[in-house]
């Protein structure tokens, strides 16, 4: 069975077998040495942090807060990705169940439209408050890219908005909410895993997560120990990375490798 | 059991493709079947997604609500999309160019606004962000790289400017190689959390 598996399978296939491996194997270490303090001694993305502070800020004014999850470029099933937001609008509607203006997520892809209105839905549950969920607090601003962006849009345009979150999957487009955002003097908090979108939201006023750090929201916001284990295992693996990279550089020099 | 199914259906699926990705020659006839299923799924989430999207707009509409106007425009060009696709079928060239006289100009116009504002706010970059290590270099690499892009400096066709040139033209491949390492770690753990069911941001 084992020679029969390895013998379908391409050098890269044995590659990515390797290092599905070795993440699942540091994930579940992770998991061991910390399942009693998940969070301690944790690095944590200061975007992040004052997500939380702009969920109690829009409690105490009484104001709404808004979330774009993002859209899907292929209209294919959502990449890890574009699950980002989930955690912030979990947390985000813990927090503004009785609030006089309740969260509102948006997304620009039917299944994580469908997503977000399970865990608003879920959230009001165990408040005890079903009476209260309408089932426009998750909405689907736009079935593409383009059409997520022109439904957001008059979102982050809304006149009580205490803050926005741009968290999932981003195109650069997305700058355009973000200044919309800027010019309002409306806090924003945002992470895409696209390059290009992490660049020019770097130019706005926007809190930003650089690199993969909007996949751990779940981790800085202390809502979930798997992703807390995940980050640690995260840094681990990237610690390994770049010696590998260092060790093939040196053996290229040294001939040793064609 | 109603929180646990969705759960061990997610995890068996992951499991599943994980396994039929390694065991591809024995598995990959039902690795389509399982992939079809998705995207019906995902289609499924789509119409109820879109079912929600127009009862709230038709909501706006009946409550005259402020800006319900844009709610009419809304309904009123879904319905004429989805009656002409289904009249007419998804293939039909007359349909085809009539979405897409709506839907070109006006994504083209959100991208030719789009690249004014980010002009606009590369600009203002030391405003928004303050004068920092991080912003100059972000200054300065976006300057060095537009005077690249020219061409002219490649025009003048000196060797040793043309190697700098090439080896600057390097360097945010290697700065995206690593930012993306970071993205596609993250993915893949984000990935394996699902897969164990550890990952459960929507399960209640």
């Amino acid at each position: 069975m084992g020679s029969l598996m390895i013998e379908g399978m391409s050098n890269v296939d044995l590659l990515s077998l390797a290092i599905v491996l070795l993440a699942l194997l540091s994930l579940g270490l992770n998991l061991l040495i910390h399942r009693k303090y998940p969070y301690r001694c944790l690095r944590k993305n200061d975007a992040l942090l004052d997500a939380e502070k702009l969920m109690h800020a829009a409690a105490e004014k009484g104001l709404r807060l808004t979330i774009g999850l993002g859209a899907n470029p292929n209209n294919s099933v959502p990449a890890p990705a574009s699950l980002a937001g989930l955690p912030v609008l979990r947390l985000m509607t813990m927090r503004s169940v009785f609030n006089d203006r309740p969260a509102q997520a948006l997304s620009g892809d039917g299944a994580l439209a469908s997503l977000s209105q399970l865990i608003v839905r879920g959230k009001y549950q165990n408040a005890l408050a079903t009476e209260l969920f309408k089932p426009d607090f998750g909405l689907l601003a736009g079935a593409a890219p383009y059409a997520y962006l022109a439904g957001l849009l008059p979102e982050v345009n809304y006149r009580a908005n205490a803050g926005v979150f741009l968290i999932g999957r981003h195109r650069p487009e997305t700058l355009l909410a973000a200044n919309l955002a800027d010019q309002k003097g409306i806090p924003l908090v945002a992470g895409s895993d696209e390059l290009s979108t992490q660049a020019v939201l770097f130019a706005t006023n926007a809190r930003l997560c650089l690199g993969e750090d909007a996949l751990y929201a779940g981790a800085a916001l202390e809502t979930d120990a798997s992703a807390a284990a995940a980050l640690r295992a995260q840094d681990w693996l990237r610690v390994l990375a770049a010696l590998g990279l260092l060790a093939g550089a040196v053996l290229k020099l040294l001939g040793a490798w064609p | 059991m109603k929180k646990t199914l969705p759960i061990l259906v997610a995890v068996l699926t992951a499991v599943f493709i994980l396994a039929a990705l390694i065991l591809r020659p024995q598995l990959n006839g039902w690795l389509d079947v399982v992939l079809n299923w998705a995207v019906v799924t995902a289609s499924a989430a789509l119409l109820v997604a879109v079912a929600t999207l127009l009862l709230t707009h038709l909501r706006a509409i009946l409550r005259g609500q402020r800006g319900f106007i844009y709610s009419i425009i809304l309904i009123s060009a879904f319905l004429v999309s989805f009656i002409g696709a289904l009249v007419l079928g998804l293939e039909n060239s007359a349909y085809l160019r009539w979405v897409a006289a709506v839907q070109l100009p006006l994504e083209t116009s959100l991208l030719g606004l789009a690249a004014l504002v980010m002009t606009g706010a590369a600009l203002q970059i030391f405003r928004s962000r303050g004068w920092s290590l991080l912003t100059i270099s972000f200054g300065i690499s976006a300057l060095v790289f537009l005077v690249i892009s020219l061409g002219l400096l490649q025009a003048l066709n000196i060797p040793l400017l043309s190697t700098v040139i090439a080896y600057l033209q390097r360097l945010p491949l290697i700065g995206a190689r690593g930012l993306l390492i970071g993205i596609g770690i993250g993915a893949l753990l984000t990935g394996l959390r699902v897969l164990f069911g550890l990952e459960r941001s929507w399960g209640e």
